[in-house]
């Protein structure tokens, strides 16, 4: 029974998330969620209240699938030397533009019509946030403890930093789709500042 | 920015009533796109009306009509204002004197950063309306606040080119895509203001690790890595 209500929920999830993503969340209606999944209004509001409502759980949805795209096989504790977390940083960039190239919408949606819908959202996606600068601080933080970063590194707000570039560098996006060889340039333009800074070395 | 001001009859002629108040029609628009940021801020943009601007502006709605066609114009407006006070700061911190060594490009960038910071703590509503909330609004907005990223950043890369030349700046640094990298920088203290958790200390440690990271990436000034 449970297993078949999460199953279901599920369906209407992702129909959700589809629809909100193509059609927009303001312009888009519980008919149109519907019609994606075939099933009826009623079944429709069996689980959720309102079109606002179902959106906490499309967020949800979002963000997973978001972070499990992009983090992949990279994961915190596996870069062994600077190189190679450099490495990591640059896969999950690469990740992050192909899987937003795949659904035009998301970043929209994501990041400009959810946080404009009301406060709580806000709260919400803060939080989310929140947390994905947890584990931007999680990649530093072993390289501190495996000494290939520095010692007096602030891992927290360092990875606040990362994070903020790979949030960052899907905004050209929002122009229309990034190709190469700019998204290359793109790439490993925030590659080098993440890592390497702008100052020339000795 | 440009939207003519009441103009009146063009044709020189005998004036009747109140004479003329020099800049009263500039002052009167600033005063309205103030209480309109006031009101857009507080209230939200969907929800606010021109008879809120009016109120908070001490005025009646038809003065606001006269100055503004529509919530949306005026929006429109409350744009150019934000967005010139963050150019404002960028400005003001970068370009009285050129940086002439990387110790001086280091506190020019600090002074943006701190600029920038310090308008994001003081009106973190107003950012998340111009930043956030506008460009859901319509597609002409948007492209409009993606052209001003795009000007924010073309400022930056004319800065950084000068560092490449001068050699204090890597000399394979890509400055046009960088100046992007650079303006995610106000994101964490974006965040922070929305956290609602900066205290000054708090603030000023953002800053320095902030600007060490994009000076010399996560690898530090060491060379070791």
């Amino acid at each position: 029974m449970t297993d078949r209500i999460a199953t279901r929920k599920r369906e209407l999830v992702e129909a959700a998330y589809k629809v909100f993503c193509t059609k927009g969340y303001r312009t888009a209606g519980v008919a149109d969620i519907v019609r994606e999944t075939g099933v009826s209004h009623g079944t429709f509001y069996n689980y959720y209240d309102s079109k606002r409502h179902i959106l906490d759980d499309v967020l949800d949805y979002a963000v997973e699938s978001i972070i499990d795209g992009v983090v992949g096989e990279d994961q915190p504790h596996e870069a062994t030397s600077f190189d190679e977390l450099t490495d990591q940083f640059r896969a999950m960039l690469d990740r992050l533009l192909t899987l937003v190239e795949g659904k035009p919408g998301l970043v929209q949606f994501t990041m400009l019509d959810t946080p404009a819908i009301d406060d709580e959202l806000v709260q919400r996606l803060l939080t989310l946030i929140s947390s994905f600068a947890v584990l931007a601080t999680a990649y530093l933080d072993n390289g501190v403890r495996r000494g290939f970063l520095p010692a007096d590194l602030d891992v927290g707000i360092a990875g606040e930093g990362l994070l903020s570039l790979m949030m960052y560098s899907v905004v050209p996006t929002l122009r229309g789709p990034i190709l190469e060889p700019e998204r290359t340039r793109h790439i490993e333009a925030l590659v080098g500042l993440a890592f390497n800074g702008m100052a020339a070395r000795a | 920015m440009e939207s003519a001001p009441p103009t009146g009859s063009a044709k020189p002629r005998a004036r009747r009533g109140r004479p003329p108040e020099p800049g009263l029609a500039q002052r009167r628009r600033l005063q309205l796109i103030e209480s309109a940021c006031a009101v857009f801020t507080e209230r939200g943009y969907e929800v606010a009306s021109i008879s809120d601007v009016a109120k908070h502006a001490g005025v009646g709605q038809g003065t606001v009509y006269r100055y503004f066609e529509s919530k949306r114009t005026l929006l429109d407006h409350v744009l150019d204002h934000s967005v010139e006070r963050m150019l404002e700061a960028v400005r003001s911190g970068a370009t009285r004197t050129r940086a002439e060594s990387l110790d001086e490009f280091i506190e020019q960038v600090r002074s943006i950063a701190e600029r920038l910071f310090t308008l994001t703590q003081e009106e973190p509503e107003l950012l998340k309306l111009v930043l956030v909330e506008a460009s859901a609004i319509d597609d002409e907005l948007k492209a409009r606040l993606l052209g001003l990223e795009n000007t924010l950043s073309a400022m930056m890369a004319s800065y950084l080119n000068h560092g490449v030349r001068a050699g204090w700046l890597r000399a394979d640094l890509d400055t046009e895509m960088v100046a992007h990298g650079m303006n995610a920088m106000i994101v964490p203290g974006f965040l922070l203001a929305l956290h609602g958790q900066a205290t000054p200390e708090r603030r000023a440690r953002y800053v320095d690790v902030l600007v060490s990271f994009v000076v010399y990436g996560v690898r530090g000034p060491g060379t070791a890595g």
